[in-house]
């Protein structure tokens, strides 16, 4: 029940009260009128909702922080108009109740204690007013239609199939309120946040002695033309050059190949974030970071392969554009077993080496405990270029705890023995400016 | 503790979106004036107030509204300075009111209105305006005592809905990303539709509330102190029969519409007229009641005599007067009963009171009682007088007065029980209507029922002769009268079967008007009833006269709903509209439905209250609501449920495959919605190595899509493949 509704039941009970002790037949009509405004507000606001369709046309993809269009349309197919009908896009907010002041006051003193001041309740309501919008109508006549457009920001990366709308009538003098929440088919994809590098550790090498007795391309795959053979058993009759054919005898089949470019690869181990908001935490944090090195890497010209956790182990996903890459962030989930951390380091650092190009430049972001880092760092023997991406859970919590400046030290020694540039991002700095300069350089 | 205290109250009073909306401030500017002149004309604020504070508030309204954008502390720190002093003059007056806290109360609303008009910037503190614009009205409501308030209030009405739409459409703009505005047209459309919805449905809610008993409070009217000029009164003085004879007129006195001629020293039973509907008084009272004047003890064979000579005084410096009678006896089973009069014409110097008056809030310091007491004021009644009076009335059952026993106080039944001399058949026909009563309370209770059964109510009934005895012409000969006749008829019945008893006259409850709370006492009103005496409980009130409530019946809840009476106000309004046969019908339906559905609530809520029918009744209620309630919620649920799938072959297949993909999920495999079944075998077959899923797999797909429907051996083999899909799955996990 909406606060005015509350204010004028509480003021039509104290005049009924009074009314009975005073015996003033004026105070009892007063106190009906108050109630009779509440019930025509919880008639009408349910009856305005009624027979009401909303749609909803926005974008498909979108980056985080990123304001975007949406366009709304409401139609009444009644036969009355409706008045002062609020509707509000709750896409991003997890559907449910709105959260007032309450629900945001619990959260902040979980996460930080204390009553938040003035200011942080503004912030709170215009954050709340970017990614949960509001759109009022004056006025929708019946068997009408109305459209308008609004602005937008998606709080953080993900794949949402539906909108939650939640659509709120109190009737002409908004005694009262009802709401209603719709939803409507509306897929978006939310991609993280990329942050612009200036630099950051690329330097892929072709190694003069290979591993392996592997050529530097790849034949059978690509576009670019390397020759003609004999065809082979399994061979697409799509390449069959039949001039050639003609001129042979036997089928002879063209053959393509990859050229070697500069490679690149990302493996992300971000699991569930102990600390944090929904929106800003070292899980979110670190794909905002993975985004942007999969841009930098991009922007280089090589499209980076991610090394990702599915299925309890780690699979490689080749994409073919920097979007596909954004598109594996955006819906990144974390594993669901977090024991062995540092076990799981190592075996994702064993696939990426096995099973991407040899002297591809490698990043690894992960939130897991620097001690465990340190730990998989030690016994890394691996050729690629290794950077480290750490995103600092503890540091998104309530207080630093001074236990992390230990582990932070002891990681930062391993790192520079194993020649690993080691990044720290942390709550508090911008990410573009947490990877411009590797823990070895900064004290610590 | 302290700092948590600090950091909310900053953050509740941070600095607010300031409202920028014209007409919202107009709208409640309005509300507020049509409020403050409510409270200023109705609670008799003065010339001065009247001028001051409704300029003070459109001053503040528009100062306001040029400093919203300002932090405004200076003036801020004024209306500190003088919202104290504000505080100081109404405890000041609190002391020197407090039986009665409204006025001081409602003085200091309307300067609290004018001090906060000056700090409005934000949307909250113009509906604070409005808030308490309401509680002033209603104040002010309760300080009128006519139905002209509705002059006041249905303006109030109709600014304060628009100001509430306003405020709502302000609202919703401000709070919105986007406000798409409508066409005016059908905003006021809407807004008229909802305006005239709100009438009907606040009656409905207005009549059926209760009228319940309130809590107790010290809420006693009383005027200001009158200085007397001269030696008090001590003999009742009636403004209508100035020259009123020393002894019983040998002819009948005048009849004088505007004044009742009982408030006098002798009842004439010989005089006849038809008294005015001029209203005489206005009554608060937490339940009906009569209001005494007098007694009468002495018959005199066409008329009664108040012999008493001997008045006691009361006095007091301030209220109340504390009414009591050397020498009277003791009396069980009272209640308190509060009654505020409020004088409209003139009347004799009696204070009217419910029997028997206890406590009096009189605007003079003396007062005179008698030992029928009887309650002389020293100046007669005019109009604009306010007293109180608090009186112990009788709470004595019928069962209760059946099992009196007890003594009679010394000389009462003498006095009472005295008798002219008269017809043997007067007390020949009262034995034999009592001869088989066994006490005195059923006895008077025959008597009082064949006087009701057996004769007809006729304030025109001829007058009897200047000596006759009125008794005898209205039981043997007239057979029908009016109030004065059936009294006399009882008291002297009584008396002559030795029940003592007299005459106690003064005005009938009235009429209940349900918009301001007050019996409306017309001088029609006027009535005569019978005070019976029964040892240990008091004189107990009897009214034999047709159509009349018993005075004892008028217990407490009975007007609990009196609130459906307004259907008869409306239509008494409504034939004025309608030619006069139909008008009159009218209004005599509103009055019946009313009056019907007043007494079936009673009855219902009777019903209820009572003991293991109550509960029974509202428990078996509250299931068929709940009842009904879960019915709607299902139909409602099973509406939105896409229909039941058939069943068939293809969908026991479907069945069967679903088991097992639910197994595959739930060892960690799950089925991506984008995945066929064949794609969706061959990934579980790498990962887990289990054939038979791809078997199955084909069966299925065969089985779901193929054009002929799969047979009973298919579906047998399908579910055998899937058993083995779980063996394999168990084992592993194993």
């Amino acid at each position: 029940m909406s606060k005015r509704a509350v204010t004028l039941i509480l003021v039509a009970f104290a005049l009924f009260l009074i009314a009975a002790t005073i015996r003033s037949g004026w105070l009892y009509l007063v106190s009906s009128a108050l109630i009779s405004l509440v019930l025509i507000g919880l008639f009408a606001g349910r009856w305005a909702n009624r027979r009401i369709e909303v749609d909803r046309d926005c974008p498909s993809e979108v980056f985080e922080g990123e304001p975007f269009s949406v366009r709304l349309r409401v139609r009444n197919n009644g036969s009355f108009s409706r008045n002062l009908i609020s509707v509000q896009d709750r896409q991003f907010s997890g559907g449910g109740k709105r959260p007032g002041f309450t629900s945001w006051l619990q959260r902040r003193r979980d996460m930080s204690g204390g009553m938040p001041d003035g200011d942080m309740v503004d912030k709170g309501k215009q954050a709340e007013a970017l990614y949960s919008p509001t759109v009022a109508f004056e006025s929708v006549p019946p068997r009408c239609e109305v459209d308008t457009s609004y602005l937008m920001t998606a709080p953080r990366r993900g794949i949402y199939e539906t909108a939650d709308l939640s659509m709120s009538c109190g009737g002409i003098f908004g005694a009262a309120e009802v709401k209603r929440t719709l939803k409507v088919p509306s897929k978006i994809t939310v991609l993280p946040r990329v942050y612009r590098l200036e630099e950051f550790p690329f330097n892929p090498q072709a190694s003069t002695s290979p591993v392996e007795s592997r050529e530097w391309s790849r034949k059978g795959v690509g576009e670019d033309y390397y020759g003609i053979r004999e065809y082979a058993h399994g061979d697409p009759l799509r390449h069959i050059h039949w001039k050639s054919t003609a001129r042979h005898g036997g089928l002879i089949v063209k053959e393509y190949q990859e050229e070697f470019r500069p490679s690149a690869g990302v493996v992300i181990l971000l699991g569930e974030p102990a600390c944090g908001s929904v929106d800003v935490n070292s899980m979110e944090d670190g794909l905002r970071a993975a985004a942007s090195i999969v841009n930098y890497f991009a922007e280089m010209g090589s499209i980076p392969q991610l090394v990702i956790p599915r299925n309890g182990t780690f699979d490689v996903v080749e994409t073919v554009s920097t979007m596909d890459c954004l598109k594996i962030l955006a819906e990144y989930k974390p594993p669901e077993n977090k024991a062995g951390a540092g076990g799981r380091l190592h075996e994702a650092l064993s696939i990426a080496q096995h099973r991407l190009s040899p002297g591809c430049a490698l990043a690894v972001v992960t939130n897991i405990d620097p001690a465990d880092i340190a730990d998989a760092l030690t016994s890394w023997w691996g050729w690629q270029e290794l950077s480290v991406v750490l995103a600092l859970d503890e540091s998104y919590g309530l207080v630093f705890p001074k236990r992390a400046y230990g582990r932070l030290a002891e990681l930062k020694l391993v790192s520079e023995g194993q020649l690993v540039d080691v990044f720290l991002v942390r709550k508090g700095r911008e990410i573009a400016e947490c990877l411009s300069a590797p823990l070895s350089t900064t004290s610590s | 503790m302290f700092e948590r205290a600090a950091e909310y109250y900053k953050l509740i009073n941070r600095p607010r979106p300031t409202e920028e909306s014209k007409s919202f401030r107009v709208a409640v500017l309005l509300a507020v004036l049509l409020s403050v002149i409510a409270a200023v004309v109705y609670g008799e604020m003065g010339r001065l107030t009247g001028a001051l504070v409704p300029a003070g508030v459109i001053l503040g309204f528009y100062y306001s509204y040029r400093v919203r954008h300002r932090s405004n502390l200076v003036m801020k720190f004024v209306l500190t300075i003088l919202l104290l002093v504000v505080f100081a003059i109404f405890w000041t007056e609190l002391f020197g009111a407090i039986w009665d806290i409204r006025y001081p109360l409602v003085r200091l609303f309307l300067w609290l209105q004018v001090l906060h008009s000056f700090d409005l910037p934000a949307r909250r503190d113009l509906d604070f305006s409005l808030v308490s614009a309401t509680v002033l009205i209603a104040f002010a409501g309760s300080m009128s005592t006519s139905s002209d308030f509705l002059y006041l209030l249905v303006p109030f009405f109709i600014v304060g809905l628009a100001a509430l739409y306003l405020g709502h459409r302000s609202a919703l703009a401000s709070r919105s990303a986007v406000f798409v505005r409508g066409r005016r047209a059908s905003a006021a459309r809407a807004l008229a539709i909802a305006s005239i919805v709100v009438v009907p449905l606040t009656l409905v809610l207005f009549m059926a509330m209760p009228r319940i008993p309130g809590f107790s409070s010290n809420f006693l009217p009383v005027s200001s102190m009158f200085k007397l000029s001269g030696p008090m009164e001590s003999s009742l003085r009636n403004p209508g029969y100035m020259d009123f004879p020393d002894s019983f007129p040998s002819t009948p006195l005048p009849f004088k519409p505007d004044s009742y001629y009982g408030f006098n020293r002798f009842l004439d039973l010989r005089t006849r007229g038809v008294p005015s509907d001029r209203t005489a008084m206005k009554v608060r009272s937490t339940e009906p009641a009569y209001w005494r004047a007098m007694a009468f003890d002495r018959f005199l064979g066409n008329g009664w005599e108040d012999t008493e000579k001997q008045y006691q005084d009361i006095e007091s410096r301030q209220p109340p007067l504390m009414v009591g009678y050397k020498g009277e006896p003791p009396r069980y089973a009272g209640r308190e009963l509060v009654q505020t009069f409020f004088i409209e014409k003139q009347l004799p110097n009696t204070v009217f009171a419910a029997f028997l008056p206890r406590q009096v809030f009189f605007p003079t310091r003396f007062l005179k009682v008698d030992s029928m007491f009887t309650l002389i004021a020293p100046l007669t009644l005019t109009p604009g007088l306010i007293y109180t009076v608090i009186s112990e009335v009788s709470d004595a059952s019928p069962d209760m007065l059946r099992r009196v026993m007890g003594y009679y106080p010394k000389g009462l039944k003498e006095r009472y029980l005295r008798l002219p001399e008269m017809s043997p058949e007067v007390e020949g026909l009262a034995r034999r209507i009592t001869a088989d009563k066994t006490n005195d309370y059923d006895r008077v209770a025959a008597l009082d029922d064949y006087l009701r059964d057996n004769f007809t109510y006729d304030i025109n009934c001829p007058r009897q002769g200047n000596d006759e005895n009125t008794v005898e012409f209205f039981l043997f000969k007239q057979k029908g009268g009016y109030c004065e006749h059936f009294s006399t008829a009882l008291a002297v019945m009584c008396r002559s079967i030795g029940i003592p008893s007299r005459i106690a006259v003064g005005f009938a409850t009235g009429e209940l008007n349900p918009l301001t709370g007050y019996y409306e006492v017309s001088a029609r009103d006027a009535h005569a009833w019978v005070e019976v005496y029964f040892p240990v409980y008091g004189w107990i009130p009897f009214d034999p006269t047709p159509g009349s409530s018993q005075p004892l019946g008028l217990a407490a809840g009975e007007d609990t709903w009196s609130g459906f009476s307004l259907l008869k106000y409306i239509g008494q309004a409504l034939s004025h509209v309608f030619p006069a046969g139909w008008g009159r019908a009218i209004a005599g339906a509103f009055r019946k439905v009313g009056a019907g559905i007043g007494d079936a609530a009673g009855a219902l809520v009777a019903t209820v209250s009572d003991h293991y029918r109550g509960i029974i009744t509202v428990f078996a209620l509250f299931l068929l609501l709940g009842g009904l309630l879960l019915w709607r919620l299902k139909v409602r649920r099973d509406a939105s449920r896409p229909p039941p799938v058939p069943d068939g072959p293809r969908q026991r297949a479907i069945k069967i495959f679903g088991r097992m993909t639910g197994l595959l999920a739930g060892a960690g495999y799950p089925r991506s919605p984008s995945q066929t079944p064949m794609e969706y075998a061959a990934f579980v077959e790498s990962s887990l190595g289990v054939s038979t899923v791809g078997t199955a797999a084909e069966l299925f797909s065969r089985a779901r899509f193929a054009a002929v429907e799969p047979g009973p051996e298919e579906l047998i083999t399908l579910d055998r493949m899937v058993d083995e899909v779980e063996a394999s799955l168990l084992s592993q996990r194993a």
